[in-house]
């Protein structure tokens, strides 16, 4: 059940994506794809194994609910958040749907909980929350490096 | 936790040589791609790296560990930083080479054969160690299924710079 959940989450936040009416350029889509997930796993590793703040579930369907927040939809909204703040001019759709991206993946943090794939240890849902933004902050920073590099 | 040793020895002396030899081979290389798709190539080595090692050789599944011990350390991020040159070399040996269409999957094998033997020298020095009923054979299927998606990503690039290229063109006329 929850890992049906979490494929839906995955199919929404692709869909999302795949609508947007602007998109980057391929090398600009795979950089952030790439940045978000090292990002996302890295963080991922050093709060669960090295600090043991979170602790993982055992259960086999549970975890790969967790590899698709991890892979699928947590790259692909911060992917879809790079883009619209790279390719829409207004600056109340810019906030309106960065809030909402940021609401989406806190929703989906929320399912985790819920559905016991993880269980906070040392750790919050507000440290969580915390987290995603500086995550979505470091994205956006490295990104507009990278945009630097463009023509060279 | 699981502790293989405590000492900084062959596996992080390998580490670091091997670190040096990649990056030295990577800054000698003449400039082929323009900067943006560059660190794309290189990113594709350590985002793999990471990918697998932080899915497969983690629990629940847990196939192997990486280094002296089972947690995440700053010689596994070595490890995961040294791969970038290795695939850049892969795709800038494609590149140059221009290797045709026919041939490509025989590159990939060739590639995937150094990736094996280098990954049974690592295992002998204790950057690897496997659990469970993982064995090294079990590796190749992932580096013939890496290496085939890079030479996807590598195509993938190269037309959308070509489009790119020709719009600019056709903007101008």
């Amino acid at each position: 059940m929850e890992f049906l959940i979490y494929l839906i989450l995955s199919w929404i936040s692709i869909t999302i994506y795949a609508l947007l009416p602007k998109k980057l350029k391929v090398v600009e889509v795979i950089f952030v794809f790439f940045v978000g997930s090292i990002l996302v796993m890295n963080l991922f590793t050093i709060v669960e194994y090295n600090f043991e703040l979170i602790t993982l579930t055992t259960e086999t369907d549970k975890y790969f609910s967790l590899l698709l927040y991890r892979s699928v939809i947590l790259p692909v909204v911060l992917l879809t958040f790079i883009t619209i703040l790279q390719t829409v001019e207004s600056n109340v759709h810019k906030w309106g749907s960065s809030l909402f991206l940021y609401g989406f993946i806190l929703l989906v943090e929320y399912l985790g909980i819920k559905f016991a794939i993880y269980f906070y240890t040392k750790w919050s849902f507000l440290l969580s929350s915390i987290d995603i933004l500086l995550v979505f902050g470091l994205c956006l920073f490295i990104f507009r490096l990278y945009k630097r590099q463009e023509g060279k | 936790m699981t502790i293989y040793d405590n000492h900084f020895n062959s596996n992080e002396w390998f580490l670091i040589c091997l670190l040096i030899a990649v990056y030295v081979i990577f800054f000698l290389l003449p400039k082929r791609f323009p900067r943006q798709v560059t660190i794309v190539f290189l990113l594709y080595g350590i985002f793999v790296s990471y990918f697998f090692d932080l899915t497969i050789g983690l629990k629940p599944i847990d196939f192997y560990d990486v280094n002296d011990t089972s947690k995440y350390s700053i010689f596994d991020f070595i490890t995961y930083v040294m791969f970038a040159p290795v695939s850049y070399l892969f795709f800038y040996i494609y590149d140059r080479m221009k290797i045709h269409k026919r041939f490509t999957p025989l590159y990939i094998l060739m590639w995937a054969c150094v990736a094996m033997f280098m990954e049974w020298v690592s295992k002998y020095l204790g950057v690897y160690h496997y659990r469970l009923a993982y064995e090294i054979y079990y590796s190749f299927g992932i580096y013939l299924a890496v290496l085939s998606v890079g030479i996807i990503l590598y195509h993938r690039i190269q037309n959308s710079l070509e489009t790119e290229k020709h719009s600019q063109v056709s903007f101008k006329e």
